[in-house]
């Protein structure tokens, strides 16, 4: 052992003082490296089961056509249809949210992968983000397929006049959800037990299919209140007068409105999350049981 | 501050100041830890053996930076681990026992480049590594196996695997080689050895309840007891502060009749004799009678004037072996109970 001790470098404190100052550049590089790496499981991971897939392809496929049936026995319009197919799309990127976000830190402090995360040099942030972004672009593919699906089963048509709004339409929807699941995973890891009705009330499909398959008009002051904070709303609604110009005038709000509208939840909830994560690692730290598994 | 740190530290790897820590819980506060004052040197293996409940692994959070101290200070290489939090996180890894940590979706290998991305060194030099690690574990057939088909034996290399990645001056081992087979066991001990070797002054700081693994491996240990170390040293002095003689265990082929047991106590030094008839075999499995007596001296000195007692009086010597305490007796009598029998309740949480 003296032969290692001699073999110590005797400014090993100075070299590691000087080893752990790391550039804003490698920062940077760390931070973006690490949100690939994050998101990788999740897009290529599930591929892997395929009974992950079949569930998560079949479920929303029969929701859609439950629902399209019932609006073709009341001889509702066909554009209707449309309205509901894009509306399913979108419905599997806020059941990821609600699955795969807001419960998700919880799950990984139980399997251990929280402590290791939060012990890393990257910080929950960039892990956080790698979560939505694998997240997003999982549902992405799934989004194209129920769409496809249900436009050949039922003879949907769209009409996209403005390809560009649509796409920005689309990626504040879907970042403005994830953004409002990064906070309820942190909410939900803090909370424990107790919120898990509150997360059974968010996945409840009736209560959303009002916000998102008709319009949000019809629930009334409550229902409007209640449902408009959720992404979901705007962002089905813009859409569905994007991509459905028939339904241009049953609009809740101007597009642009609801846009405006989107773009204040991102910006919102991603700084929300950012302090909801900062506050989980120093309840954690100081509590000593949110980020460690029970043992 | 910095600059006054690095003028005056003489490089602890590991320092820890009055670091106390009390939780709160639900029959009133739990006081996990009280006051510890703990040094560890750059390149030491440290073990904390203690039972369950002890504050082993409160302690190991605290310097891991999972859990801040209700008083008192620490430091690891002189980063002081609530106020540089971010810089201790770069220098640093861990591997708990029965970690299940990762993604059972993922390859082995894909969950290495996974965790190598999340220590911050470039995409290749990371892949350079994980498949340095592979090799080094010899775990290269099972690198595309899924994780959730995995044995915990493999499962547990692969999480040491996973904390050599980033190459840690610090490597923190809370009770890692729980539920693995003796075998597997062995391998990461092989490998944490290894790891040491390679790098002069990277430092591990174990947690065991294992009394062979902790003498086996450390070179200094702290026993540790209801959140205060009451002993530490190397197990050799460990081992010193129990033993109040010298015991040495001597085998000759039978007592000469001249020589009685009275005879070998009256020898200078000599403080206790014991005998006992036992069968040695030797290579051919041919047993032949011995007699051992279990020989208790002041000093190792007194040994020779046995021996030659013994040698006039007519005695063939068989064995001369030095009886050293195992560091079960020496944490009976510090702790005043076995480490088996001293585990607290199991806790419900
Ligand atoms: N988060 C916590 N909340 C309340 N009590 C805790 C918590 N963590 C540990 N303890 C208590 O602190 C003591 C030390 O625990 P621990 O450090 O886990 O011991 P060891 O690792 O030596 O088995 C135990 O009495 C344990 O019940
Ligand atoms: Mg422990």
């Amino acid at each position: 052992m003296s032969s290692i001790h001699a073999r110590i470098p005797a400014d090993l404190a100075a070299t590691i003082r000087k080893e752990t100052n790391w550039s804003l550049s490698h920062r940077l590089r760390h931070g973006a490296q690490s949100v690939l790496a994050r998101a990788y499981p999740r897009v290529f991971g599930m591929i892997r089961e395929p009974s992950w897939l079949f569930f998560d392809l079949v479920f929303p496929i029969l929701g859609m056509c439950s629902f399209v049936f019932l609006l073709r026995s009341r001889g509702v319009d066909d554009a209707w249809v449309s309205a509901t197919i894009l509306a399913s799309a979108l419905l599997t990127f806020w059941t990821s949210v609600i699955w795969m976000m807001a419960g998700q830190f919880r799950w990984e402090r139980d399997s251990g992968n929280l402590t290791l995360y939060i012990t890393a040099p990257v910080g929950l942030g960039p892990i956080t983000l790698g979560m939505a972004v694998g997240g997003a672009l999982g549902m992405a593919f799934r989004a194209v397929v129920i769409i496809t699906a249900g436009s050949l089963a039922f003879g949907a048509t769209y009409e996209i006049r403005e390809p560009a709004l649509l796409a920005l339409t689309l990626l504040l929807g879907v970042s403005a959800m994830y953004a409002l699941g990064a906070c309820l995973a942190a909410f939900f890891l803090i909370s424990g037990r107790e919120a898990d009705h509150l997360g059974d009330l968010l996945n409840e499909p009736m209560q959303l299919l009002g916000g998102v398959f008709a319009p949000i008009r019809s629930l009334g002051l409550v229902g409007m209140v209640a449902i408009g904070v959720l992404p979901l709303a705007p962002a089905a609604d813009a859409l569905r007068q994007i991509a459905i110009p028939q339904l241009a005038v049953s609009g809740l709000l101007p597009v642009n409105i609801e846009l405006l509208i989107l773009i204040v939840m991102v910006v919102v909830f991603s700084i929300g999350s950012r302090y909801a994560l900062r506050y989980i690692e120093r309840v954690g730290r100081a509590g000593g049981k949110l980020l460690t598994r029970a043992d | 501050m910095s600059v006054d740190l690095l003028g005056t530290d003489s490089a602890a790897a590991v320092e820890v100041r009055g670091v106390s820590r009390v939780f709160k819980a639900k029959g009133g506060p739990v006081t996990a830890l009280h006051e510890i004052n703990l040094r560890i040197e750059p390149g030491e293996l440290f073990g904390l053996l203690g039972p369950n409940g002890a504050g082993k692994s409160t302690l190991i959070k605290i310097l891991s930076t999972l859990l801040l101290p209700s008083a008192g200070s620490a430091s690891i290489f002189g980063l002081d681990v609530v106020t540089e939090t971010d810089r201790v996180r770069r220098i640093m890894n861990l591997v708990a026992g029965g970690d299940f940590s990762g993604y059972g979706l993922l390859t082995v290998r894909e969950q290495l480049a996974m965790f190598a991305q999340f220590y911050g060194m470039p995409y290749r030099e990371g892949m350079r590594r994980v498949d340095e690690q592979i090799e080094a574990f010899g775990i290269g057939e099972i690198k595309d196996r899924k994780i959730s088909a995995l044995s915990t034996g493999q499962r547990q290399k692969l999480n040491f695997a996973r904390s050599f990645l980033n190459e840690p001056w610090i490597l923190f081992l809370d009770e890692p080689t729980i539920g693995l087979d003796v075998s597997a066991a062995r391998d990461v001990r092989d490998r944490v050895r290894a790891f040491q070797a390679a790098q002069p002054g990277r430092t591990v700081l174990l947690t065991t309840h294992y009394m062979a693994e902790a003498d086996e491996m450390c070179d200094r240990i702290a026993i540790v007891d209801h959140g205060r170390i009451l002993a530490q040293g190397t197990p050799a002095e460990l081992k010193r502060m129990v033993q109040k003689e010298s015991l040495f265990i001597v085998g000759v082929d039978a007592l000469p009749p001249t020589m009685s047991v009275a005879n070998l106590r009256a020898i200078p030094g000599v403080i206790s004799v014991a005998m006992r008839d036992e069968a040695t075999f030797d290579a051919t499995g041919v047993g032949s009678p011995t007699t051992r007596l279990a020989i208790g001296l002041k000093e190792d000195g007194a040994l020779g004037g046995v021996i030659s007692a013994l040698a006039g009086a007519g005695a063939h010597l068989r064995e001369i072996s030095k009886s050293e305490p195992t560091l079960e007796e020496v944490f009976v009598q510090l702790v005043g109970r076995g480490i088996a029998e001293s585990s607290e309740e199991p806790r419900s949480e």
